[in-house]
């Protein structure tokens, strides 16, 4: 059994009613908030709060939040966003989604302490535009803080202003990309931008914003609640606090599930129920398929933590974690990958666009039967040739699955290349 | 502020500014950086990746074009990792691009196609099935092959950025990704011909020179455009092998001339070059017993030596009258008037469209701009006074639309709404015939606003005038900067017959504002034929002549009804403000000569004597554009079959009048300079001096009803008129008479039946487009249709009703 299971975002997994605002206040919902809004703390304790909490981005790059925070400068000219992003795009993830559902107060209350730290005027959440249950428990919740003074102008009678938005996707993998994100608000094609410069300097309209992830900024209150180290005191010495994974694939009981960062993975995986009978686990996505696959064998040593992740050439991204046992065709799930790549490569810039649909062709041919001599060398030299020269991290997005799958599973790939020979000889 | 950088490339030390990109410093030291998205007019992408190069200690390569230089910044940009991204990228571009260079339009002269010389792999690597993309036709001008489209975005910047029409866009995304316009309508913004030039490969092609020609066989040619007061730089491309083409324009693009058209070119400037191809006169033609006949130069020169002096013995020098077209050069003027004057000729003029002209000895060295087109981005409230630029002199609109961008107030007044590419801060209409009226109220709110000693004594003459809230908020934000506004007045304001008073207004408001007029005139050389002695009042180097000297302009003399006209370039059934007066008096007379490039099957009814002469980039010759500034370049190429440059033919009726041997120029540069020198002579002895216009008391009448004499932009002049693609591009909208709801609704007219224009004795049946953007009491009526030929002074009353 592991101890503190879904204690931090996913806390009310199994309460009724959870994401009315009745129900969070009888949890001690924005107790937190109310205290900023009576006392006006100096946010350089609050930022100095979450940095010692060790809460780093849980949305993929891992970035420490405190440190993010302290990019921002508080006295810049004009408006200043946050922007929360909810569009969960990424394949083998739906944690946030649980979050949106089951806990959007506490959301709503990290992105109001959030902009309090950093003096951020207006705060919005871009959902996913498949996310329709989610969008109107965030609607329906952002109402009812508004009505209770909570959100808005002069917040529970004081001075401060801070308004929040929930915006709905049109529906696109990109947009998920933090600057992307930024163009799609205003208006614009999720078109990932060149940084430098980055958005705390030039981000909505131009103007400082800082972009967080829905779990990471729905761990702040209960960090700031139960105190820097009681988080970090969860997790590791390196990973500080929880981490919500969704588990999918080839397990009994796939699902979300917070843990200690930390945590084992056979423990993880016994938390989803365990593999079929008489299955092996033959490789695991960690963190979404953008990061790179890891085989069963080490990933059953491993424990879930950046650094523990890091020790096996992969990443904890997203904590989409996929399982796949011993009956999974290599290839074929190598070219599922890649065919939702190439459907979502934004087209902006040239490696990308061109190369997605190159690597796609090429493991559907593998997938196929159909592959040619010099395939997987090929295929291996389009995902290098692509990886670091791209807008936005798509381009490794595309490339680490690939390179990650040719180095571990090279023998179950070239079982897709037709042998000319013998079709030659056939005829 | 930009401090200075030290930085390395390629181990050169190079000090620019922070804030440059590595590729703009790279440029200026002349080491060339592969690109394709980038361009040094338009926003940065950063998506063609081609650019990449190593930078010291940047654990990726960087885009050149999005990297900005930073002190002690060390960068290789052919270094083994470099070139590899560049190797890399060109490898990607060309999956999926044609490999078939031989049968692209761009073959020759492609960006993809150079570039992949030096960056591509001897060896394709990709073998799957590449991708095609269906070609959208976007109307007569530019011409797709969207499969070769590397989706480098320059034309849909362009059209976000510079033509401030984006008309173009990416459609779906990734590998499926293509541009288009969505809608299917096509393009329709007047600079949409740059698309082409900013594209890099050959997607975005010249329509009506596609495959026509290949690049290296060109000779290129330094030229101006000639539709209006800009004088775009251009390049003449001429086809210099042995083809069934050779010695015929090919295509125009744009001379990049920092000053005038930026690296611009507007479509009209582009394309009218087709008109050198069409409906040309090549030999000279004398009309015998009503029947046309091809007779030699010198028969021809014969007759109208003959004709003329005849009609000279009988009734007198001024029963003839010279017109010629404000697009003739500064030599051809120069020797037109040079030629009547000899043969004491003083109806002299190239105002084709001016009503009234009793202003004319106060418009020093006639309408023009008061400052150069960069100035115009410097000002921060611009007022547009009947001034449509947008698509008359669309390079000069480009440089309100980049003042308007950095936060200039644009102002228009005028009898239709200004159709802008940019914000208009002050959009307004009023009806055509109380401009004066108008005008003198905005002198009279801003009189109130701002106490002035000098304009203070006009009080009395404002007396009746009321100043309305809209003409109050016009003044206020006049007023509201310390710096001047620009005020500039379009050449539908010198069309108006209330011309001199609207003027005398006009300059008592640029007095109190502490400004000057800026005026923008038709034709490419009104300025520079104002200084070659072509208006009645003024001899060469605009040196005013003695009242007895002044002839009459070209409207009060075909009202004249004289016995010989000398037209030059000008279609009087379609260039002239009276069009009919013109045929009534041209008919009448015993003789008259048509000199132009161009067939007119009027001229042929009105003409005796018919000249063929060169047309456009075939003359050598001298452009002043509406800045003052002279331009002079070479012929491009001969004029067709006899016809010959006009210059020459004037020199020629000179010699040939006075039977001299030799000719009193025979060098055209020869021209010019002499008309420089008596220009500056006469500005030397101060004869520029312009007499103060004392504008009159208003009456305040109640507006009735107008019509307001309309060119369309593509069909302006006859050099326009001759282009098959302009004109296609113009299309049908160019045929409706407008007016807006409130007009139709009070005259009972509707789209579905025909309106009836009755002007003077004359009237004309017209298509009707309802139009919320033409101001009350006013019709808007296309000139250039033939219908239209028989109505006299179109900006002016008229009666309208509707007919089937």
């Amino acid at each position: 059994m592991i101890e503190h299971l879904n204690t931090v975002c996913y806390r009310f997994k199994s309460v009724e009613n959870s994401w009315t605002l009745p129900v969070y206040l009888e949890h001690g919902g924005y107790a937190v908030w109310k205290e900023i809004v009576k006392t006006a703390p100096d946010p350089k304790d609050l930022i100095e709060v979450i940095k010692r909490s060790g809460l780093r981005g849980r949305g993929g790059a891992g970035f420490p939040t405190g440190l993010k925070w302290s990019f921002m400068d508080r006295n810049a000219p004009g408006p200043k966003y946050l922007i929360c992003n909810s569009d969960e795009g990424e394949p083998g993830t739906f944690k946030d989604r649980q979050i949106l559902t089951t806990n959007p107060h506490q959301l709503i209350e990290g992105m109001l302490i959030a902009s309090y730290v950093m003096g951020l005027d207006v705060g919005y959440n871009f959902l996913r535009g498949e996310f329709a249950l989610p969008f109107q428990r965030c609607e329906s919740a952002l109402a009812e803080a508004r009505a209770a003074g909570l959100v808005g102008a002069s917040i529970l009678g004081s001075k401060l202003n801070i308004e929040i938005h929930n915006i709905l996707g049109a529906g696109s993998y990109i947009v998920g990309e933090e600057t992307a994100m930024i163009e799609a608000l205003e208006g614009k094609r999720a078109y990932p931008r060149y940084k430098p410069p980055f958005p705390a300097v030039h981000g909505l309209y131009g103007q400082p914003t800082t972009v967080n992830n829905t779990e990471t900024l729905a761990s702040v209150p209960m960090i700031l609640a139960q105190g820097a180290d009681w988080f970090s005191g969860l997790g590791t010495e390196k990973s500080g606090g929880t981490k919500m994974f969704s588990v999918s694939g080839h397990v009994n009981n796939p699902g979300v599930f917070e843990i200690p960062l930390g945590t084992s993975f056979e423990s993880l995986l016994a938390l989803a129920g365990g593999l079929q009978e008489g299955r092996s686990c033959l490789v695991v996505i960690p963190g979404g398929t953008s990061m790179r696959v890891v085989p069963g064998a080490e990933m059953l040593t491993s424990e879930m933590s950046y650094e523990g992740m890091e020790a096996v050439g992969s990443a904890i991204g997203s904590g989409g974690l996929i399982v796949m046992d011993d009956r999974t065709d290599i290839a074929q799930a190598l070219a599922v990958m890649m065919e939702f790549y190439q459907h979502e490569s934004c087209g902006q810039c040239t490696p990308c666009r061109e190369g997605s649909g190159w690597v796609s062709a090429l493991t559907a041919r593998l997938a196929q039967g159909l592959g040619k001599p010099g395939d997987i060398d090929r295929l291996y030299a389009i995902a290098k040739q692509i990886e670091g020269r791209t807008i936005c991290a798509f381009g490794e997005a595309i490339s680490w699955p690939v390179t990650s799958f040719i180095q571990h599973f090279r023998p179950q790939l070239e079982v897709g290349i037709a042998s000319n020979e013998s079709s030659e000889n056939c005829t | 502020m930009s401090a200075a950088v030290n930085i390395k490339i390629d181990n050169q030390s190079i000090q620019c500014q922070s804030g440059q990109s590595i590729i703009e410093v790279a440029d200026q030291a002349g080491i060339y950086i592969p690109r394709f998205c980038y361009h040094p007019k338009l926003s940065i992408a950063a998506n063609c990746r081609m650019c990449l190069v190593e930078v010291q200690q940047a654990p990726k390569p960087l885009p050149a074009c999005a990297t900005p230089v930073s002190e002690g910044m060390v960068v290789y940009t052919r270094s083994r990792k470099a070139l590899q991204a560049q190797q890399d990228i060109m490898s990607f571009l060309l999956i999926n691009h044609p490999l078939d260079c031989p049968i692209c339009d761009q073959g020759g002269e492609c960006d993809l196609q150079d570039l992949a010389m030096a960056y591509g792999r001897s060896r394709g690597e990709f073998e799957e099935h590449k991708r095609a993309v269906e070609d959208e036709h976007l109307g007569p001008l530019v011409s797709t092959e969207m499969t070769r489209c590397i989706h480098c975005t320059r034309c849909v910047r362009f059209g976000e950025e510079i033509a401030g029409m984006p008309e173009l866009g990416v459609m779906s995304r990734g590998g499926r990704a293509y541009i288009g316009t969505y809608l299917g309508k096509g393009l329709h913004s007047e600079l949409s011909g740059n698309v082409i030039d900013v594209c890099p490969v050959g997607a975005l092609t010249a329509k009506p020179s596609r495959f026509k020609g290949r690049s290296w066989t060109f000779k290129q040619h330094a030229q101006l455009a000639r539709h209006d007061c800009v004088g775009s730089h251009v390049y003449c491309h001429v086809q210099s092998h042995y083809t069934d083409a050779a010695h015929t324009v090919m295509r125009v693009l744009p001379r990049a001339q920092e000053d005038l058209n930026e690296v611009w070119l507007s479509d009209r400037d582009r394309f009218s070059y087709e008109a050198l191809q069409h409906q040309r006169l090549t030999q000279p033609q004398i009309k015998e017993g009503g029947q046309w006949k091809v007779v030699p130069w010198n028969v021809a020169l014969d007759v109208i030596t003959d004709r003329l002096s005849g009609i000279i013995q009988t009734a007198g020098a001024d029963q003839i009258a010279g017109c010629i077209a404000p697009s003739a050069t500064v030599e051809e003027g120069f020797l037109f008037q040079d030629w009547l004057r000899s043969l004491g000729v003083r109806n002299i003029d190239c105002r084709m469209r001016e009503a009234d002209v009793s202003h004319d000895l106060n418009v020093g060295l006639g309408p023009r701009l008061a400052c150069t087109l960069p100035e115009i981005e410097t000002h921060d409230r611009i007022l547009l006074l009947e001034a449509f630029p947008r698509r008359h002199q669309p390079m000069l609109n480009h440089r309100i639309r980049k003042a308007a961008q950095s936060g200039a107030a644009v102002l228009s007044w005028g009898s239709r709404l200004q159709d802008a590419n940019y914000t208009i801060a002050f959009n307004e209409t009023l009806p055509i015939s109380t401009w004066a009226e108008h005008m003198a109220t905005l002198v009279k709110a801003l009189l109130q606003l701002k106490d002035d000693q000098v304009y203070q004594t006009l009080s009395a003459a404002l007396e009746p005038l009321e100043v309305t809230p809209t003409i109050q908020t016009l003044a206020t934000t006049l007023l509201d900067h310390q710096t001047p506004p620009m005020i500039l007045i379009g050449e539908t304001m010198l069309q108006h017959p209330d011309a001199t008073q609207i003027i005398a207004w006009a300059e008592c408001l640029a007095g109190l504002l502490s400004t000057q007029l800026s005026w923008v005139t038709s034709g490419a050389n009104t300025a520079g034929l104002w200084l070659s002695g072509c208006v009645p009042h003024r001899a060469p180097g605009a040196v005013p002549l003695p009242k007895e000297d002044i002839g009459l302009g070209t409207l009060e003399s075909f009202k004249a009804q004289l016995k010989a006209y000398i037209i030059h370039d000008v279609m009087p059934d379609l260039d002239v403000m009276g069009s009919r007066q013109a045929l009534e008096a041209l008919n009448q007379s015993a003789f008259n000569v048509y000199v132009s490039p161009f067939e007119s099957s009027a001229a042929r009814d009105w003409a005796d004597v018919i000249l063929p002469c060169a047309a456009g980039y075939e003359t050598s010759g001298t452009l002043v554009n509406a800045t003052g500034t002279w331009q002079t370049v070479a012929s491009a190429l001969a004029a067709p079959g006899e016809a010959k440059p006009a210059w020459k033919i004037y020199a020629a009726l000179a010699a040939w009048h006075h039977t001299e041997t030799q000719l009193k120029f025979d060098e055209v540069t020869a021209v010019a300079q002499a008309v420089e020198h008596a220009v500056q002579s006469a500005k030397a002895q101060n004869k520029h001096d312009q007499a103060v216009l004392v504008p009159e008391a208003i009456q305040v009448t109640p507006p009735t009803l107008w019509g307001v004499a309309y060119w369309h932009d593509l069909r302006e002049d006859t050099l326009v008129r001759a282009a098959p693609a302009l004109q296609l591009q113009a299309g049908e909208d160019v045929a409706y008479a407008r007016c807006n709801t409130l007009t139709a609704t009070t005259f009972a007219l509707n789209e579905t039946t025909y309106v009836q224009v009755k002007q003077g004795e004359g009237q004309a049946r017209f298509k009707l487009k309802i139009d919320e953007s033409i101001a009350n009491h006013t019709v808007q009526i296309p000139m250039t249709e033939p219908v239209s030929a028989s109505l006299g002074l179109c900006t002016g009353p008229i009666e309208v009703e509707a007919c089937a």
